[in-house]
């Protein structure tokens, strides 16, 4: 194993303690700032720039999270749970992520990650083999919708599907559902016919639209864009996650 | 050897278990006189006898003569009183503060009992008889001068015992049930007759076996007086399935307790008889069955009776917990509020041997605490390495239903402490759970366990007044508080204080436990706990092989972050000095006179909840008439600080004074300090210290029992009076305001999520506090949803446990349902919560007590 660099520095606008819906166990997520991506749904704006802004984010050393992190590890010895990065997308800072499996690998903790998998094919081949529980979201299939709902064309994203495929243990597809976006029987078919060409993928999750960003956007100073859209109930999707399991995969709503 | 299928969730209970129910929850309680009559008459007979024997011809004569009541649909009987529900009286121990209730007792908010115009004046023509005979006032009179101060100034309260009996017991339930009476009956005349009679001693060894005798036979009566019942009732009962139902109870109350059970049904109807007689012995509560998994297995084991059947019979039993009420003066039913008598019933853990115990009438436990969602009894889950995951998981899945079941309690920790209390390895891992959070080694110890609440933050307030209390100089002069040159010598000064008080309610604690010994010897209870017998002295003498007294410390996280915000904010960061702190504070953190400070979750006036801390206080102080009770903190409470402070505003008249700007900011900065609960080991260890001064000064007093003061860290609920009592403090605390519960965090202050707060609070030393720590998490029923959600908590459990923390139990209620049944109790009369080591119906809690329970952190959004 390399040496580690205690001292890197990444940016970090959030830890969170005691998450259970992120990966097995009992764990904590990292969220790391920076997303390349502008999902009009996003509800954790103010993640999106990549460095600390408007008091969100604060450059913090791998030493400084690690052991934050290593607060709760009688937490995860006893559940299988550890670390989940998230974002953000935490792949902006492959180097950061790198280091902190690490630092994992050496205390025997559980990785996992939250990604779009829009990075490089150098920062996927960097971090995902260091990941024990990979959770990739793929939002749409056709590339102009895909687009229109996140800024951003998703022919990188489904390129690096395949690589991410091949390089991970395990492997969850997460498909946030969006009305007027993704919220139809079509959309998600779409999805799981692509999804089949992943032989990793045994289980996709619908994450129901929900509207907790909203007074961020205000207090950033930033438009909503979905200002008028409801939140989608676990029961709203339930006739799509028949279909994802008409699919032969297993579906839970809700991560 | 039979074993139990687990299958997720729990199946529901049969319609005679929903009727029995039903039966108990649409009766008020109210108060007979029976009991009272017949003791004070059995007295007035015996004038002469000595307490002992004199106590144990009134018990005689109670068990001789109370109404003997089958209830429709019961499988299990024996009451002790007419109606469900229903309470006796203890004269002998004191009127439970009837005297000054005659006209409240059934209007007041905490706990109310019905009072016929009949029932009122037979007791009242008995009154003057006790005057001057009971514990309660003996008590009084053996206590100092400084000692009474303290007391009614709320640094401590010995209430408990003072104002009833003691209870808090683990009977050796086994004996009896593997014995029958007859077998103690032989225990005690062999010791007869292997005793020196030329010890002087034998003589009042003497009265004591003659008095066990007398009582154990009454016991015996009692029952046949059942068998006796259910017969009649058979003969004339139209219905065949009952009548034979009718007739079975009947054979089976001619049977046990007597001799030794023969099957399962009798174990059980054996059990509850104990149970209920010790109960109407001595008026203290806490009478908890501990193991009861344990000694009870064997006979299920051994009946070809199915589980179906079995867990019926469970049920029954179960309900019948709730039969049973007491009454209790006004302070401290409001502090104890919830019809409660904390029967607590124990299963899992290991076995003296070091095994896992475990078995299926472990789990059956837990299924017939989902069956009947009632307040009684308190289940309490024994967890160690070895505790099965499914049967933990099991465990976990009650939790969640709602109703504040089980409380959780890691061996790991427990049985070392009581080693270190000089307990042997078998004796300590055979300990069930007393009450609230106690743990005692079944059928061994007296651990007077409930003795005393402790109002640290109030010696910390003393320390800072160089001693004075109220303006006078109680305490020892250690220093004022605008003096102290370094963080020590605060911290010298809270521990020489500290020191001082203790010494005071150990002078308290040792009056009640004289008193005890003069005027409240009890043969039978003494017949069941070992070794009074072989030493021919009642459990009051020291009869017990075990003897502790247990105080509870109340309000560690408030010492963990006043201590942690002068450290950092005076000597550390020197951003404040002590002049500038102890101003603010004396102004109440700007806080304007007059200000109507609402908890942020209270939806009514404050004047409810006021005017019932009010009462209760009044009651309280009103125990001491050398007392001027117009100097005693009324500032706190006036000042109307009801709750949590985070809604607060200033009424129209009363402007804010010059400064008060100033003292808000020093109240913003201690606010923006650490706080206990967040896994910061900084104000962490100063929690740890500062409570463990209060544990390692009460462990070097010895008890008049023997055995040693053995200190508690949990509150009942009792933090809410106590921090009436108690100006600002610098914790950011305001003043009147309740004071945090058990070692929980603070309110609203532990924002780290429960894996932090759960490591703040296993960073307590919980091994010194050996009589018991508790710490109450509350989760919304959306937390831990589904089968993932209750392996997570089965998983905090076992990580909070791996950290050496001693309880954890779990409140799983959405604050919604806790404000809809503030505003509409009639529709939720089954809602249970979890107070303080004990459940309570939410409905019959007194409105601070409620507001506590909402306001406590909820961790929903994980």
């Amino acid at each position: 194993m390399p040496n580690i660099d205690y001292n890197l520095k990444g940016c970090v606008f959030n830890i969170q303690r005691f998450s259970i819906n992120d990966g097995p166990g009992i764990r904590t997520i990292v969220f790391l700032k920076g997303c390349p991506l502008r999902c009009k749904w996003c509800f954790n704006p103010e993640s999106q720039s990549p460095e600390p802004a408007q008091g969100y984010g604060e450059m913090m050393t791998v030493e400084q999270v690690t052991e934050e992190i290593a607060k709760d590890q009688g937490h995860y010895r006893r559940s299988g749970g550890g670390i989940t990065f998230s974002g953000g997308e935490a792949l902006m800072q492959a180097d950061f992520v790198e280091q902190i499996c690490y630092v994992a690998q050496a205390h025997g903790w559980n990785t996992a990650i939250e990604t779009t998998a829009y990075a490089s094919p150098e920062a996927i081949k960097k971090v995902i083999p260091l990941i024990d529980h990979v959770m990739m979201d793929i939002k749409a299939l056709p590339s102009d919708l895909h687009a229109e709902g996140t800024g951003v064309p998703n022919d990188k994203i489904l390129e690096n599907a395949l690589l991410v495929n091949s390089l991970a243990k395990e492997l969850i597809i997460r498909v946030p559902v969006i009305p007027e976006f993704n919220f139809s029987e079509q959309q998600i078919q779409y999805i799981c016919r692509f999804v089949k060409y992943l032989d990793k993928v045994k289980e996709i999750h619908l994450l129901p639209y929900n509207t907790f960003g909203v007074s961020k956007y205000e207090e950033l100073g930033r438009e909503y864009a979905l200002k008028n859209i409801q939140p989608l109930h676990a029961e709203d999707l339930e006739p799509l996650a028949e279909t994802v399991r008409n699919f032969g995969f297993r579906c839970k709503i809700g991560g | 050897m039979k074993t139990y299928a687990v299958h997720p969730g729990f199946t529901k209970p049969t319609a005679r278990i929903l009727k029995l129910k039903e039966a108990i929850l649409d009766t008020t309680p109210r108060i007979e006189a029976d009991r009272a009559l017949l003791v004070t008459q059995a007295y007035k007979e015996n004038e002469a006898d000595p307490v002992v024997l004199k106590h144990a011809k009134a018990f005689a004569k109670v068990l001789e003569n109370l109404p003997v009541i089958i209830r429709d649909n019961e499988l299990i009987v024996g009451t002790a009183t007419v109606a469900s529900r229903g309470c006796q009286m203890f004269p002998e121990f004191g009127m439970q503060g009837l005297t000054e209730e005659w006209d409240t007792v059934a209007t007041r908010a905490a706990d109310p009992f019905q009072l016929s115009p009949e029932v009122r004046s037979q007791l009242e023509a008995i009154v003057p008889y006790w005057k001057g005979k009971t514990t309660s006032e003996l008590a009084t009179a053996l206590m100092d001068e400084d000692t009474k101060k303290a007391y009614a100034a709320g640094v401590f309260t010995v209430g408990n015992y003072h104002q009833g009996g003691i209870g808090h017991l683990l009977a050796d339930y086994e004996k009896i049930l593997k014995k029958g009476i007859r077998g103690v009956f032989d225990e005690i005349i062999t010791a007869m007759q292997k005793a020196d009679k030329k010890d002087p001693e034998w003589l009042r060894k003497e009265q004591f076996y003659k008095a066990a005798l007398i009582a154990l036979k009454a016991v015996i009566t009692f029952a046949h007086r059942y068998s006796d019942k259910a017969k009649e009732l058979a003969n004339t009962c139209p219905d065949p399935v009952r009548k034979a139902e009718l007739l079975k109870i009947a054979e089976i109350c001619s049977k046990v307790p007597e001799y030794g059970a023969t099957n399962y049904y009798e174990a059980l109807q054996s059990f509850w008889f104990v149970q209920l007689t010790i109960q109407i012995e001595g008026s203290g509560h806490s009478i908890s069955p501990g193991r009861f998994d344990q000694y009870m297995f064997p006979f299920y084991d051994a009946d070809p009776i199915d589980q179906e059947s079995a867990q019926e019979l469970l049920d029954a039993l179960f309900v019948k917990f709730n039969d049973l009420n007491k009454l209790r003066d006004i302070a401290t039913a409001t502090a104890f509020a919830g019809y409660q008598l904390w029967q607590n019933i124990n299963c899992g853990g290991q076995t003296k041997e070091g095994r896992d115990a475990t078995n299926a009438m472990s789990y059956m436990e837990i299924e017939a605490m989902a069956h009947i969602m009632m307040s009684m009894p308190s289940l309490s889950i024994r967890v160690w390495n070895e505790t099965p995951d499914d049967f933990l998981i099991k465990a976990c899945e009650l939790s969640r239903c709602g109703g504040g079941q089980p409380a959780f309690y890691n061996d790991e920790e427990i049985i070392p402490a009581k080693v270190n209390r000089g307990e042997t390895l078998e004796d300590a891992r055979n300990y069930g759970i007393i009450g609230c959070v106690e743990p005692a080694s079944q059928g061994k110890e007296n651990s007077w366990c409930d003795d005393a609440l402790f109002n640290l933050p109030k010696v910390l307030e003393i320390a800072m007044n160089n001693g004075r209390l109220n303006g006078e100089q109680l305490g020892p002069k250690t220093g004022e508080f605008v003096d102290f040159k370094c963080f020590d010598e605060f911290m010298n000064a809270y521990t020489e204080q500290m020191k001082y008080f203790v010494k005071l309610l150990v002078n308290a604690s040792n009056a009640v436990d004289y008193a005890h010994r003069q005027y409240g010897k009890l043969a039978y209870i003494s017949c069941l706990i070992d070794d009074c017998i072989g030493r021919g002295k009642t459990l009051d003498e020291g009869g017990a092989h075990y003897n502790f007294t247990g105080p509870q410390g109340i309000g560690v996280a408030n010492i963990g972050n006043a201590l942690y915000a002068v450290k950092k904010l005076v000597f550390d960061d020197k951003c404040l000095c002590l002049k500038e702190l102890k101003e603010a504070m004396d102004h109440n953190f700007g806080m304007p006179e007059g200000t109507e400070c609402v908890s942020a979750v209270s939806s009514t006036p404050a004047d409810q909840a006021y005017d019932s801390v009010v009462d209760a206080v009044k009651k309280v102080l009103g125990e001491y008439s050398t007392l001027d009770a117009s100097k005693i903190d009324v500032d706190a409470i006036t000042s109307r600080i009801v709750g949590s402070s985070s809604c607060c505003t200033a009424t129209a008249s009363a402007p804010a004074a010059a400064g008060n700007a100033r003292y808000q900011q020093i109240h913003e900065m201690i606010m923006s300090c650490h706080k206990y609960g967040n896994d910061e080991d900084d104000v962490d260890l100063l929690a740890r210290k500062g409570a463990r001064v209060y544990c390692e000064e009460l462990e070097t007093y010895p008890t008049p029992r023997g055995g040693c003061f053995n200190a508690g860290l949990y509150p009942v609920s009792g933090n809410v009076l106590f921090g009436t009592f108690i100006g600002a403090t610098p914790d950011g605390r305001y003043k009147g305001e309740t004071i945090a519960e058990g070692v929980s965090p603070t309110r609203s202050t532990d924002v780290n999520g429960p894996t932090a707060a759960a490591n703040s609070v296993a960073k307590l030393d919980h091994f010194i506090a050996s009589n018991g720590t508790l710490y109450n998490m509350k989760f919304s029923p959306s937390a831990v949803q589904g089968p993932e959600g209750v392996a997570r908590l089965a998983q905090l459990i076992r990580g909070f446990f791996d950290r050496k923390g001693g309880h954890v139990q779990f409140n799983v209620i959405d604050k919604q349902t806790l404000l809809d049944a503030q505003a509409n109790p009639s529709a939720h009369k089954d809602l249970i919560v979890r107070v303080a080591g004990y459940s309570a119906q939410f409905i019959a809690l007194d409105k601070t007590v409620q507001d506590d329970i909402i306001a406590r952190t909820e961790f929903d959004r994980f």
